[in-house]
């Protein structure tokens, strides 16, 4: 019971803060001069008047702000994503078409900074102090402060440009009817230098926590005890150290989301990653407002439902943690 | 040696030369283009940007199609004939050409596309055809287009690209910009719709029952959507596509990537794009208003360093609005302004603009199109140079909403570095941007610097309805010397466009449109 | 004082870190010394590599620009847009936070659900749409980044003094009459700001990479060098030379790698109390 007052809680709360995201981004988009009708027109060298005001009476831009902005949460509360203003599909078919992209691009880019971190942290935490921990502490901190575009770009130059070992733009290179397994290897083949740029800054932190956390698990009272107890060694670090230690990771990757959504934006544009980061931009470079709009709204339900999840899943993994 | 034998090399030698090295075209293949950013939609009839042009010239037809000797061939009309009078165009359609989707062509498509496609919505044409009164269609392999006043440069608006013929069927009665076949579309052209991955590509495939027998040669046109320049140059290099067109490598890049065995580099086929940049000024500014300040600022800057540092040497320094290729109007006898800074201090000081206690003359801001790589460049350029004689130069970096809106509309500009296309003509590309009668706020690409000259809108009037091609140049000119004495607009590079492509893509240069035809004749040659 | 500087000295992350730190600023300070004309001026031919031309040995830009000149010219931007951007977001940051933290009830509410609004939207995002609308300049670029920056800043304040507001010595000064003004300003905010000064570093750190993924997106101030429009302008031509690039992105990694090591190096100092 107290589990279900706390999520309808939770969700009323994010219901008001959508309500406040949605007002925000709306005026903030509106604060310039200009609209996506200027640049439908514009980049077509299109230099008819009757043209351009047609376009913006069909597209509803020539009503007062007050208006499309009530009209435009009206759409939101029905779940009305609307149709892009500079593409000839609706929102949610354009989101929908590009968000496992973003998705599998997001994933992986946990899935390896999890699985690398978590490794390299403990690896580090067990032999602290020498040369092993010295050399994987550098690293980490090298790949923290390294801007993403760099990392990309060096990739690019190595691995696509001098090597030809993987191909450097886009998502696939098939277009003919090949068997599923070939375009899974093929997709596969064009995500490692995504992942690889998007992830190493995430690889660094999760590192520095599991370092971190390791350090400060180990010399405790039972993993001491269940090390007397002649358990072997990698037990006593899986068991009884490394899922306390799992804690601060889990909130991290909660957290994370956000943070790689906006990362994805680079990435995404180095790369040709067809994914809503890239669609974001170049939207609100458009002044497409439908279409940032739904993007923005999405990614902050994204947000507010893994937070959620997290602090569930926290519940969870240390029972003395109660919800508030 | 005997008359016979003889008589027989001879011959032999003939034929060997005819054949000579040529490889013949092979059937088959897929080809893949780089686009730079994702169309809209593909209906080339409404939208005139270069991704939508590309796709669309491969789907659908045009009424002629030009050579590179600008020879007018057959393309959906096999035939046409003007009448002395110049206010009737007879077209004499080919027979038997089918849509996609298995309909027939008929003159009814042409009537509907030229009355209520392409026509009234193509931004770049709508003036040309505006002219149009009506078109009759006698039996249905014939359209006659009649017009209230000859219009010269109409001939030259015909290829696809400016007159994309649409299915009557499939658009009458409905509204052009929401039909969903903009999104599928449905053409006579050489390649078939096939498929469309947001964010990634669209492809294409051959059309089975194209009107040209035997073609198109190739199996696939695939349509890789790459947003980064660097992204583009690394693909075409590591083979991943066999081809970037208009200039969208950066143009550092461009003659490295030409020199590799497997690449190749070429400036053909983009006559009917055509563009000149160009630094325009807004006329009532109080200070760049005065035709003596902008004389001034000409001698100040070097078009040959912008032409040798930005675009890399790709074009010719400009003299005039009007680009060196279009013959039929270009010409080199202007005012010139060879660059000269203490020309242009001087100058300023005679206009009474001279430098204060500071050193400084006056404030100025420089505006610039958010499009490509070469003008945020070319902006600091100028930003420098006018550091450098005294003016308190600033750049501003809009996104394209906001630039729009400020040159078209609002008047709070005083400088603006851009490049117009001059199409296939000027009356189509340039009299829009300097007649007086094109002063239309809110609407891009009309002349936003507001120059008023009763003269040069007299000549563009006159231009526009001579069908004497002779009369037609010898008013360009004066045209040019009026714009290059008033100078609302110093000229700076006349563009050369290029096309990075893999050697293996054969004739896609052939036309006058080039990338942006039909690619019917393309094909592969194996490795 | 005396053991604070005592375990900062000892601190490896903090004596590297402001050592090079001190790199950084000694660059920032030699610019105007070294090329008084300042970044702008043509000197050279373009685009020639590090190394072909003595005089310039970082190489020249697209426009024939002194790369070096640039670079040190470049540290003085960047730093104040770091610095800027990170105190502004502490000041806001603080506000709310204390204000949040010390009053609780529906201020509090109220507040974090602001606060909330905007940590919601992915940050970056946001700071591209601020700065694209609002036009790309100094300005809006710091202010996109203190816009993005100042929440996290409010919760850590926030949990602070929900902490500090039932300690003894509160009480003590509350009872003693003193106004809440002076309480949170003399007694609490004092209390509070170990965590705060590490995260400024970090901020800083954070800031610098935000603006120069800004400039790299095209979002740059187009009237002043910084690495990130460096990087910005030299991206086109990278492939004809990728030091466009490099150049000034190592420079931003050395500045981030410094504050990082700062900051781990007062975490170390002044931790006894930071979680995880």
């Amino acid at each position: 019971m107290a589990l279900l007052r706390y999520v309808l809680r939770r969700l009323g709360q994010a219901a008001l803060v959508l309500g406040i995201v949605i007002v925000l981004q709306f005026l903030l988009l509106h604060l310039a001069p200009g609209d996506v009708a200027d640049v439908i027109a514009g980049e077509s060298q299109a230099s008819d008047p009757a043209f351009v005001a047609q376009l913006r009476a069909e597209l509803g831009l020539d009503r007062p702000l007050p208006v499309q902005l009530l009209l435009h949460l009206q759409r939101v509360v029905t779940l009305d994503w609307g149709q892009a203003h500079s593409m000839d599909a609706p929102v949610w078919q354009l989101i929908a078409e590009r968000l496992p992209a973003t998705a599998l691009l997001m994933l992986s880019a946990i899935g390896l900074a999890v699985v690398l971190g978590v490794g390299l942290g403990m690896a580090a935490a067990l032999r602290a102090r020498r040369w092993l921990d010295g050399v994987i502490s550098v690293l980490a901190l090298l790949f923290y402060a390294t801007p993403g575009f760099l990392v990309g770009i060096v990739m690019i130059l190595v691995f696509s440009v001098q090597l030809q070992w993987l191909p450097m733009a886009g998502m696939s290179s098939l277009y003919d009817d090949s068997p599923a397994w070939l375009r899974a290897v093929d997709t596969a083949r064009h995500l490692v230098l995504p992942t690889l740029t998007l992830g190493l800054f995430y690889v660094a932190i999760y590192t520095r926590l599991m370092r971190a956390a390791m350090l400060e698990v180990l010399p405790m009272e039972h993993v001491r005890t269940a090390r007397s107890k002649g358990l072997a060694p990698w037990r006593v670090v899986w068991h009884h150290a490394g899922r306390n230690a799992l804690l601060p990771i889990v909130t991290m990757a909660g957290l994370q989301v956000s943070s790689l959504l906006g990362g994805s934006v680079i990435v995404e544009t180095l790369f040709g990653w067809p994914g809503i980061g890239r669609l974001a931009f170049e939207a609100v470079f458009k002044r497409d407002v439908p279409l940032v709009m739904g993007v923005l709204l999405l990614s902050s339900v994204l947000v507010l439902t893994v937070s959620l999840a997290v602090d569930l899943l926290y519940t969870r993994l240390d029972p003395r943690i109660r919800l508030r | 040696m005997r008359t016979t034998t003889k008589l027989l090399l001879a011959s032999l030698t003939a034929l060997h030369l005819l054949t000579g090295h040529a490889q013949a075209p092979a059937r088959g293949g897929t080809l893949t283009i780089a686009l730079p950013t994702e169309p809209a939609h593909l209906n080339s009839a409404i939208d005139t940007t270069q991704q939508v042009k590309i796709v669309a010239g491969k789907i659908y037809n045009g009424l002629v199609k030009y050579d590179l000797k600008m020879n007018m061939q057959p393309d959906l009309a096999e035939s046409w004939s003007v009448a002395p009078d110049g206010r009737t165009i007879t077209f004499k359609l080919r027979k038997g050409v089918k849509w996609h989707d298995g309909r027939d062509f008929t003159s009814a498509d042409v009537a509907f596309s030229v009355m209520k496609g392409f026509g009234p919505n193509n931004g770049l044409v709508r003036t040309t055809f505006a002219n149009v009164e009506a078109v009759q269609t006698p039996d249905a392999h014939t359209a006659v287009l009649v017009m209230r006043q000859p219009a010269a440069a109409l001939m030259a608006a015909l290829p696809v690209a400016t007159a994309t013929i649409l299915p009557a069927h499939v658009y009458d009665n409905t509204d052009i910009r929401r039909n969903p076949a903009n999104s599928r579309p449905v053409g006579t052209g050489p390649f078939m719709f096939s498929e469309w991955r947001r964010g990634d590509s669209i492809v294409l495939v051959r059309n089975p029952n194209y009107f040209e027998a035997g073609k198109p040669l190739l199996d696939r046109i695939v349509f890789r959507v790459i947003p980064d320049t660097q992204a583009r140059g690394a693909a075409v290099e590591s083979r991943a596509v066999d081809m970037v067109f208009h200039s969208t490598v950066a143009a550092s890049d461009a003659r490295r990537l030409g020199s590799l065995p497997h690449l190749a580099l070429t400036t053909d086929g983009y006559h009917f794009d055509s563009t000149v940049s160009f630094a325009e000024f807004n006329t009532q500014h109080p200070i760049v208003g005065r035709a003596e300040v902008r004389r001034a600022l000409a001698y100040a800057i070097d078009r040959k360093f912008i032409l040798d540092n930005v675009w890399m040497g790709f074009g010719r320094v400009a003299t005039s609005p009007v680009h060196h290729g279009l013959r039929q109007a270009h010409t080199d006898d202007v005012p010139q302004y060879p660059y000269d800074l203490r020309k242009a201090e001087q100058l300023l000081d005679e206009a009474g603009l001279k430098r204060g206690a500071d050193g400084k003359r006056f404030k100025l801001t420089i505006d610039f199109v958010p499009f490509g790589d070469q003008y945020p460049k070319v902006a600091q350029y100028v930003r420098q140079q006018f550091t450098q004689i005294g003016i308190d130069a600033d750049v501003r970096s809009t996104d394209f909403a906001t630039w729009v809106r400020r040159i078209w509309t609002g008047r709070d500009w005083a400088i603006n570095l851009s490049a117009l296309t001059n199409a296939s003509d000027p009356s189509i590309g340039i009299q829009r941007a300097y007649s007086s009668k094109n002063i239309v706020p809110g609407t891009p690409f009309t002349n936003g610097t507001h120059f008023r000259n009763a003269d040069l809108d007299q000549y563009f009037e006159q231009a526009s309805v001579n069908q004497d091609p002779l009369v037609r140049k010898r008013h360009f000119a004066a045209i040019q010397r009026i714009l290059a004495t008033e100078l609302p607009v110093i000229p700076l590079v006349a563009i050369d466009q290029f096309t990075v492509f893999n050697k293996r893509v054969r004739n896609h240069a052939t036309l006058a449109d080039g990338v942006y035809g039909g690619f019917a004749d393309v094909w592969l040659a194996p490795n | 004082m005396q053991t604070l500087r005592r375990r900062l000295a000892r601190s490896a992350s903090f004596v590297a870190g402001a050592a090079l730190l001190a790199l950084v600023a000694a660059m920032a300070l030699l610019g105007p010394l070294l090329y008084p004309e300042g970044p702008w001026v043509t000197v050279g031919a373009p685009m020639t590599w590090p190394g072909a031309d003595p005089l310039r040995p970082l190489g020249t830009d697209a426009l024939g620009r002194d790369l070096l000149a640039g670079l040190l010219h470049g540290a003085r931007v960047s730093l104040l847009i770091g610095a800027a951007a990170t105190a502004a977001a502490l000041g806001a940051g603080l506000l709310v936070g204390a204000v949040a933290g010390y009053r609780g009830g529906w201020v509090d509410d109220a507040l974090m659900r602001l606060t909330d609004a905007v940590q919601t939207v992915p940050p970056f995002l946001l700071a591209i749409v601020v700065v694209l609308i609002v036009k790309p300049s100094v300005g809006s670029i710091v202010g996109a980044i203190a816009l993005i920056s100042w929440p996290t800043v409010a919760r850590l304040v926030r949990a602070e003094f929900m902490r500090l507001r039932e300690a003894d010595f509160v009480s003590a000064a509350r009872l003693m009459g003193m106004s809440p003004a002076r309480i949170v300003v003399t007694q609490m905010l004092p209390n509070a700001l170990p965590p705060v000064i590490v995260s400024a570093s970090i901020m800083v750190a954070s800031a610098i990479l935000i603006e120069s993924g800004l400039a790299f997106l095209g979002l740059g101030d187009p009237n002043v060098v910084s690495w990130g429009t460096m990087v910005g302008l030299g991206r086109s031509d990278f492939r004809a030379g990728w030091y466009l690039v490099v150049v000034p992105g190592l420079a931003i990694m050395l500045s981030v790698l410094a504050l990082n090591l700062l900051g781990d190096g007062l975490n170390d100092a002044l931790n006894t109390r930071l979680p995880g």
